[in-house]
């Protein structure tokens, strides 16, 4: 699916649910609140949790049972590391038990213009290992123009990516947010070739209806409850 | 000021200093950018710091003047042990001879030291002592038992030095160093690491024996150093 104007918006609690990923990649994640996350994905009806590689095995075994599938986030936050290097992550993680890979590109070296070293074998590499599994790569708009935008979200497509995720959403980072216009930026040079998904925190449900207004498809996000809280008031722990 | 930018006294003092060029966005040109003013301030520090894709790229700029420190997991310490191990194994092959081994830390947030302790005897045994490791953990997000706990673990697991954060907001404080010392006295090295931006934060380290310090300061800190030291020689005149 590519970014498309006219996709309708979620008006629903569930409708809303159905575009987001719940997403633990913090520093200080314990096991009580992986097992939340697990708990909460399914009362919420999402379809997805995403946690650091760490915590992949737990993570599927805590969802054991249940339809929530896991993704990895693969050289998060960083994603400096050699292509050979990262596709042994990436079948690391699917020995894990993940079922998506959301893979960290190496930023500095598409920067440097490294493309053939790096971002075009670890694009490839990524979706080998995957072994069919959806992938999604983990760029940072914020430090790409136009013409780069264009260009990783063609050759992430031409190499069988699923998705072109924004930005990695790490919260100590210095790069600027990315906000609901710079997805419309990046969909527009790059929405019609591969679908576009935002990573990180959303404010509320007001921003998260922008943000997918903005043409993204999905939004992996530790803040799910809170945007999902705008349809119908408040969620107790563990209600759907 | 000049002469005493290069005395034994100042040159001693940068060489605690890890200098580091690290973030996702980093390019080549930040890294040339960044080991060039290094080189030429003259001074010869205790590392610097890359993404270990940079790692061949300063080896050749520092040309054996310094040593090149690479972490592994870093900040978050969240990718697989297979993956933190392998990547110790390619520091080894591509010539990084110190490096801060991010832990998981889940492990010492959920207190489960055993799991620590063997996360470190791993490394230090696939090591074999090739690269000095410190061993990373996020000293602001642990209360004291938590700090102490983790601690004990590096040591039970055969580490010999903790690094207490990794930067990106995440700083160390003197309290931290203080508690650390005390308990375990000179049996484990503490690098701080994190915000340390002046020389009054260094003093605090240096209180408690502290031997190396991160900083992306460094340069910075050591011309406050030498104007102290330039105002004190100018007192005595």
């Amino acid at each position: 699916m590519t970014h498309s104007v006219s996709a309708e918006l979620p008006t629903t609690r569930e409708a809303m649910a159905k575009v987001l990923d719940y997403s633990d990649l913090r520093v200080n994640t314990r096991e009580s609140d992986l097992r939340l996350l697990a708990l909460e994905a399914e009362k919420f009806g999402i379809a997805t949790i995403v946690v650091n590689p760490v915590n992949a095995s737990l993570a599927r075994a805590l969802t054991r049972g249940t339809n929530i599938k896991v993704g990895v986030a693969v050289s998060y936050p960083v994603g400096a590391y050699w292509p050979e290097d990262k596709i042994r992550e990436v079948q690391d993680a699917v020995e894990d038990g993940a079922d998506e890979i959301h893979m960290m590109m190496a930023v500095g070296a598409f920067l440097n213009g490294w493309v053939e070293d790096f971002t075009l074998p670890e694009m490839k590499g990524l979706v080998r290992a995957a072994e069919g599994r959806p992938t999604r790569l983990i760029t940072e708009i914020a430090v790409l123009h136009g013409d780069q935008q264009r260009w990783l979200g063609e050759s992430a497509a031409s190499a069988g990516i699923q998705a072109l995720v924004c930005c990695s959403g790490f919260k100590p980072s210095k790069l600027a947010r990315v906000l609901p216009g710079d997805v419309h930026a990046l969909a527009e040079v790059a929405g019609q070739t591969i679908e576009i998904d935002y990573m990180g925190d959303v404010e509320d449900t007001a921003e998260a209806l922008e943000i997918l207004r903005a043409g993204a498809s999905r939004i992996c996000s530790e803040s799910a409850r809170r945007i999902l809280e705008g349809f119908g008031g408040p969620l107790a722990d563990g209600q759907s | 000021m000049s002469d005493l930018r290069h005395s034994p006294g100042v040159m001693a003092f940068a060489r605690m200093f890890h200098y580091g060029i690290l973030g996702v966005e980093k390019t080549e040109r930040d890294i040339r950018v960044g080991v060039q003013r290094v080189l030429d301030s003259g001074y010869i520090l205790q590392a610097v710091d890359v993404e270990l894709i940079y790692v061949p790229l300063v080896l050749e700029m520092l040309q054996g003047k310094m040593t090149v420190h690479s972490p592994i997991s870093y900040p978050l310490g969240n990718l697989s042990p297979k993956k933190k191990l392998r990547d110790l194994e390619r520091m080894i092959d591509v010539g990084v001879r110190d490096s801060a081994y991010c832990l998981n830390y889940r492990n010492i947030l959920d207190h489960d030291y055993g799991e620590v302790a063997k996360e470190v005897r791993a490394a230090v045994e696939l090591n074999r002592g090739a690269i000095a490791i410190e061993f990373n953990i996020q000293a602001t997000l642990l209360n004291d038992n938590e700090i102490v706990g983790a601690c004990q673990a590096i040591q039970d697991g055969g580490g010999k030095a903790v690094k207490l954060n990794t930067g990106y907001g995440w700083g160390t404080g003197p309290e931290e160093v203080a508690l650390i010392r005390r308990v375990f006295g000179n049996r484990l090295d503490i690098h701080p690491s994190g915000n340390i931006r002046t020389l009054a934060q260094v003093d605090e380290f240096l209180k408690y024996d502290v031997k190396i310090i991160h900083s992306m300061a460094v340069l910075e800190i050591t011309d406050e150093y030498i104007t102290r030291l330039s105002r004190r020689s100018g007192g005595a005149r």
